[in-house]
């Protein structure tokens, strides 16, 4: 049996019994091909390992060559792939992670390492402007040339994703379930799209439905990948104040983009701010901070050509979000032109509609 | 002996022609009557005979046989009473056939002898009319309702005894004298002028209004979704002669005219809260009478809290809402109901209504998603124009202030009515909203600025391809707002800005 399949059953072992309990384990025993081949499901609790009864199942199911050979090529026909520690692809930023996973199950690429990354993540619960600053600060970063690594959640992660997909290679998903669940189903869109030009990641093998435990073990992967997190929005109690954890844990730099005092999406930031995070007020504030240099207009789309009235709108927009009223007030356009002006700057890409029928100015 | 009068039936919202026969003869004492006859009709058999003895008249023992014919038609509901009673009493000698035969007929009898009020006149009257009677009688109550026509006299009596005091000198009665028209606009009691800001919402009505696009709006409680609704039949057209007649027959049927009114003067808006049955809505019952769809036939039928109203309900307004009319089949026939509505409805973006209101709604996304997805995707098809109705002052600026008032804004969709009645002159639709296919592709050209901006806008906005046609559709009627032939950038580009329920953020 190859190394690779004894990483492979640790992985398998992984879904019951923590990194902690089988990497101690694994070290007892001398080694993981020496856990699979001299202890069963009676004998692996001298190691520590708790004989629960989904233990037990789980170690007699996997403790199996033919079972591990099997889903090597299973998962390899469904185009996953998988990297175990022991090998040089394995992403080097995790080295130093306390609770390494034992292998990463990947669909797409894994991250290219020599490129600097950011995990960019913030509450699912987000509002149009948490998801609008999501997506535009995910395509900035990626045309800056760093790889942008999110959960691919509900909000503000899933946006973030969508951001930076537009850009190859350069948008990263780890899930809590295997490499192949999409979850949440809803955001199947940015599945296949990463799976295309980007990478889907996991600790879990395929075909692993997520529990809801696992997705704070998940986050420490999030920031353990990125340089730098960057937190869009948060709640007081959101799961993304998880991750910050883990990054401060891990030594990265936490980035909080401020909001106002009275949005309670924008109450966790603020707090991060209050302790010492990075304050985020345009992607370059992150990109120089991570030792990149670039030039604006790769940051930026570049600027169409605009006729008087669509000047007139994009400036009154620039000033603030407003809505169909606000600009009429503010411009005094008429409103069937005004209404034809908002559809073609939306088109040029320099203004966005969103949700709650306001217009953002797109950065 | 035999006697003879006229009377019609209603069928839907249309009265057929019945003749009510008498014949009285030696034999035992005996009162049949026969031909086809619901029950009705056959009660009216005592009805007739208690009324006929109140009034004083007393009928010679023998036998009475009376027949509804056609006998290949049901006769169903109370209108018969009067025409048996006159059809007997000619029969027994009392009144002279041919004095009756100028008129029709209708009215329930009470026991004393009182004429009893009936639904449907309108269609009664009008079936006289056509076949060439000089005058119709009905009873008091109704006689507002049927006296509309100059060249057709109304009698309105109380009584039996009165009836047949007027069939024996007919110079002793007046007709009804047809409804005065009040002159003037319409009074609605609403004006949009009323509403303070929400422009794009009031421009995008006016757009609906003009093209009679199916009309949907989203936003939060409060904002004046259905202060807008309720509006909108006064920016429509006034009535024309023949849909008032339409109108009035519909309402006659269903016995929703008030006594003082002759013909339904205004569009109709009818707003059927979402506990509505599917009968209710579409029409139905043992005897059919007409739902609300068709109640709102010429008008607005605005359905509020759309996500409410159960899938079930919505399923079956999408044939009458293709079709121009319901089909309801019974044994004894099929009724047709009538039901060009233009549509118009209203929802919360979510569950408690404050999405995308993060400080408020509390919401899940999949929570938005699932109550989105409640309305039936079919029916959405049938909706041009969408518009979000923010909350005013989100943006810390706009305060609104009132606009245009409805008889400006009813102006502009006058011009753009006539302009698609010359255009369809030779098709068989009226409205834009009605174009299909290959019509489209005729009727809706657009420049190729517009063109190529629409297929970029496709690509930016990510919008979905079923908004393609949709898009081609308004983009027309605006141009016809503005009087201009083809359509042009500017055109297109502002029906892009009514796909909202397209948009990504609605969909994903």
């Amino acid at each position: 049996m190859t190394e690779r399949l004894y990483y492979l059953y640790l992985a398998c072992l992984n879904t019951v019994y923590a990194v902690s309990t089988l990497r101690r384990a694994a070290e007892l025993a001398g080694g993981p091909e020496a856990l699979f081949e001299e202890y069963d499901e009676n004998t692996s609790a001298i190691l520590g390992m708790r004989p629960t009864e989904e233990g037990i199942r789980r170690i007699r199911d996997c403790r199996n060559e033919t079972f591990l050979e099997k889903t090597e090529k299973a998962a390899k026909e469904r185009g996953i792939r998988f990297v175990t520690e022991s090998e040089a692809e394995y992403p080097e930023r995790l080295n130093d992670l306390k609770e390494r996973p034992f292998a990463l199950f990947y669909r797409g690429s894994l991250p290219d390492g020599k490129k600097p990354a950011v995990a960019l993540i913030g509450s699912r619960r987000c509002s149009p402007y948490g998801r609008e600053t999501a997506e535009r600060f995910g395509e900035a970063f990626a045309r800056a040339g760093l790889n942008v690594i999110s959960g691919m959640a509900f909000g503000v992660d899933g946006h973030a994703g969508r951001g930076a997909v537009t850009v190859p290679n350069a948008s990263f998903a780890v899930l809590g379930s295997g490499p192949d669940i999409c979850y949440p189903r809803e955001n199947l869109d940015l599945y296949e799209a990463l799976k295309r030009s980007g990478g889907i990641l996991s600790e879990r093998p395929p075909g692993y439905y997520a529990k809801s435990y696992d997705f704070p073990i998940r986050n420490r992967l999030i920031s353990g990948l990125s340089d730098a997190v960057a937190v869009v929005e948060a709640a007081e109690n959101s799961g993304s104040l998880i991750t910050v954890n883990y990054a401060l844990e891990q030594n990265r730099t936490v980035f909080a983009l401020p909001g106002r005092i009275t949005d309670r999406q924008a109450s966790g930031t603020n707090r991060l701010l209050r302790e010492g995070a990075e304050i985020l007020t345009c992607p370059e504030d992150l990109i120089q901070a991570l030792g990149v240099t670039v030039k604006s207009d790769t940051v930026y789309r570049k600027k169409p050509q605009l006729s008087g009235a669509e000047e007139t709108v994009a400036s009154a927009v620039k000033e603030r979000a407003l809505s169909v009223d606000g600009v009429l007030e503010a411009t005094g356009i008429p409103v069937p032109l005004l209404l034809e002006t908002l559809v073609k700057l939306e088109v040029k890409g320099v203004i966005r509609k969103s949700a709650d029928g306001l217009y953002y100015s797109e950065l | 002996m035999f006697g003879k009068t006229e009377t019609s039936a209603i069928v839907g919202i249309d009265a057929r022609r019945v003749t009510v026969e008498a014949d009285f003869g030696d034999g035992l004492p005996e009162f049949d009557m026969v031909g086809f006859l619901g029950s009705e009709v056959k009660e009216a058999r005592e009805r007739v005979r208690s009324a006929l003895k109140n009034a004083g008249i007393s009928i010679p023992p023998g036998r009475l046989t009376v027949n509804l014919s056609p006998a290949n038609l049901k006769k169903q509901g109370n209108a018969f009473d009067l025409a048996i009673a006159l059809a007997v009493l000619a029969a027994v000698g009392v009144l002279p056939p041919a004095l009756l035969e100028p008129y029709d007929f209708v009215g329930e009898l009470s026991l004393d002898g009182h004429l009893r009020p009936v639904n449907g006149t309108l269609p009664h009257v009008l079936s006289a009319r056509e076949a060439g009677k000089s005058g119709s009688v009905v009873p008091k109550e109704n006689g507002r309702e049927g006296a509309v026509f100059p060249d057709h006299a109304v009698y309105a009596f109380d009584s039996l005894s009165e009836v047949i005091r007027f069939v024996l000198s007919p110079e002793s009665a007046e007709r009804v004298p047809t409804v005065e028209e009040p002159q003037g606009t319409q009074h609605f009691g609403v004006d949009f002028s009323e509403i303070i800001g929400q422009e794009s919402v009031k421009r995008a009505s006016s757009v609906a209004c003009a093209g009679m696009h199916g009309f949907l709006m989203i936003g939060p409680p409060g904002t004046g979704k259905t202060l807008t609704a309720r509006r909108i039949p006064t920016i429509l057209p006034p009535l024309t002669e023949r849909e008032r007649i339409e109108c009035t027959k519909i309402y006659s049927v269903a016995g929703l005219l008030s006594e003082t009114e002759g013909l339904v003067r205004e569009r109709p808006f009818r707003s059927p809260h979402h506990t509505i049955s599917t009968n209710g809505l579409v029409g139905g019952g043992g005897i059919p009478k007409p739902g609300e769809m068709s109640l709102a036939h010429n008008g607005v039928l605005f359905l509020d809290e759309l996500p409410e109203f159960p899938k079930s309900t919505l399923e079956v307004m999408r044939q009458p809402l293709e079709d121009k009319q319901v089909v309801i089949s019974r044994v004894q026939g099929s009724f047709v109901f009538p039901t060009r509505v233009m549509l118009v409805l209203a929802m919360n973006p979510c569950q408690c209504g404050f999405y995308p209101d993060r400080n408020k709604c509390h919401c899940s996304e999949a929570d938005v998603r699932r109550y989105l997805s409640r309305i039936s995707k079919p029916l959405l098809d049938r909706v041009d124009i969408t518009v979000e109705v923010p909350r005013i002052g989100k943006d810390g600026i706009s305060q609104g202030r009132p606009g245009k008032s409805s008889s400006e804004l009813k102006e502009a969709v006058i011009r753009a009515w006539e302009i698609q009645k010359e255009r369809y002159r030779q098709e068989r639709i009226v409205f834009n909203s009605e174009l299909e296919g290959r019509k489209i592709r005729k009727y809706c050209v657009l420049t190729k600025e517009g063109e190529d901006f629409l297929k970029e806008a496709f690509e930016k906005l990510e919008l979905s391809l079923r908004a393609y046609d949709r898009i081609l559709k308004v983009g027309r009627t605006i141009a016809d707002l503005e009087g201009a032939e083809t359509i042009e950038l500017s055109h297109v580009s502002e029906a892009v800005a009514y796909r909202s329920m397209d948009r990504k953020f609605w969909r994903s």
